[in-house]
């Protein structure tokens, strides 16, 4: 039963996106709502090219370890968009992951937006750190770029612990940009709780439309909410069935 | 070349996997080859994480960049613990104790501090968010809960107080239920995209 769920879900989903790629080909962007934490990370993006200041976007430290989630890929689209935007910053953007398989994947997205900008030799190994195999450490690594002059804005986008939110709130105290988010709903709260630009639930996964990384996130974005729509209306179906006590 | 390869074995894989899912048990000895592959590579970018997290800290160090004092805690941390776990083993208890003594004190404080950071947070919360209908949903909700934790409405053990009180908190778990809904739903979609080669993560 489970199986033919997931399997109906897949289908629905993999009908979906091919209507709204197809049916929005020429203007994949268009009617969507820009996310008041984007545009404020554009803001902070400009500003931190004038400034001449850094960008350090943190992946979160889940991907293959602890739980396997595929949530881990979240900060991908927007590292790619923001890495290549800044190659020819004065200060390279930087990527820190707290798990191996975050770190080798963020290595070779910066890698390849510097090959992409004509830039190669720009490209440093440092820009893309482990900063620590548990949590805490990786909290800790992280905190440091808090009280680091050279930075002026910090991305959290992935998987984080709520422990997250002493960063959170770190940036907001030094004056950096923080734009948080994260696929954990406890950590989403405490982000709200400790700084502006949160992102909240499905907003998780709606970086790579605002950035505009490629055309299929458009429809990605489209096809979510269709579905969410469809699991509300059938699970309020559902209830006001089993109230009548036909289920 | 060397981009079709890893998008074909990306797809590859991906198709693979989710065609075993679907095909249990008959595909189980695939599936758990694939996985064993994927723990072996988990396990392999880890190492190189750590050989990354090594020589950044070297460089930092090398370089005299601010704070660098940290990087050579880092470094000295890293080997003092590395050549306990190749003398004692990593499974041995004095071993684990001591590494346990040092670790437990430090994040037990980190969450103290975050405990105390969140109530100062929480103080803050409406000059910085403003009165909006959902800052005020949050922070009324955060504050009623906090309320209804504390036990002392359920220990007046008045039936009609505690059908309400039970009401109410099962209000989180919806909210919350409808969050992840959304998240697997990006989760699901984000697979997809990986499954049809718009998502390339590995091979850009």
């Amino acid at each position: 039963m489970t199986r033919l769920a997931a399997l109906i879900m897949i289908g629905a989903a993999v009908i979906l996106l091919a209507f709204f790629w197809l049916l929005k080909r020429k203007k994949p962007y268009m009617g969507l709502r820009a996310l008041e934490p984007f545009k404020a990370l554009e803001k902070a993006r400009l500003q931190a090219i004038e400034g001449g200041s850094r960008m350090v976007i943190l992946l979160g430290n889940n991907l293959l370890s602890q739980e396997v989630s595929i949530s881990g890929m979240g900060g991908m689209p927007i590292l790619k968009k923001l890495a290549g935007q800044a190659v020819l910053g004065d200060h390279a953007p930087i990527a820190m992951s707290g798990e191996g398989s975050l770190a080798c994947l963020s290595q070779i997205i910066l890698a390849g937006a510097y090959r992409d900008g004509l830039a190669p030799e720009l490209f440093s190994n440092d820009q893309s750190q482990f900063a620590g195999a548990s949590p805490f450490a990786y909290l800790a690594a992280c905190l440091a770029e808090g009280f680091d002059d050279n930075n002026s804005a910090l991305v959290l986008a992935g998987h984080f612990r709520p422990e997250m939110a002493l960063l959170a709130d770190l940036a907001e105290r030094e004056g950096l940009f923080c734009l948080a988010d994260s696929d954990a709903p406890g950590t989403q709260a405490l982000f709200y709780a400790s700084t502006m630009h949160t992102l909240i639930g499905e907003e998780f996964y709606a970086g790579g439309t605002n950035l505009r990384t490629h055309p299929l996130q458009a429809a990605s974005l489209r096809t979510q909410d269709v579905l969410r729509i469809l699991i509300a209306v059938t699970l309020i179906v559902g209830v006001a069935l089993k109230l009548m006590g036909i289920l | 070349m060397k981009k079709v390869i890893s998008i074909i074995t990306a797809i590859g894989v991906g198709l693979a996997v989710v065609v075993a899912y679907f095909l249990r048990p008959l595909l189980d000895p695939m599936l758990e080859l694939l996985l064993q592959w994927g723990i072996i590579l988990g396990s392999m970018a880890a190492l190189v994480g750590i050989i990354n997290l090594l020589v950044t800290h070297w460089h930092k160090i090398r370089q005299k960049k601010e704070y660098f004092i940290f990087s050579f805690v880092v470094l000295l941390s890293f080997a003092l613990s590395f050549m306990g776990g190749i003398v004692l083993g990593p499974q041995d208890e004095t071993y684990i104790r001591w590494l346990a003594a040092l670790q437990v004190p430090i994040e037990v404080s980190l969450m103290a501090l975050l405990a105390l950071t969140l109530t100062y947070a929480g103080f803050q919360f409406f000059r910085m968010r403003g009165w909006t209908p959902l800052s005020l949903a949050f922070g009324v909700s955060a504050l009623l809960f906090l309320i209804l934790d504390i036990g002392f409405f359920q220990a007046l053990e008045l039936p009609f107080v505690n059908q309400i009180i039970e009401f109410l908190q099962h209000l989180p778990l919806a909210g919350g239920r409808g969050i992840l809904i959304g998240i697997s739903l990006g989760a699901l979609l984000t697979g997809l995209r990986v499954l049809f080669g718009a998502e390339r993560s590995y091979g850009e």
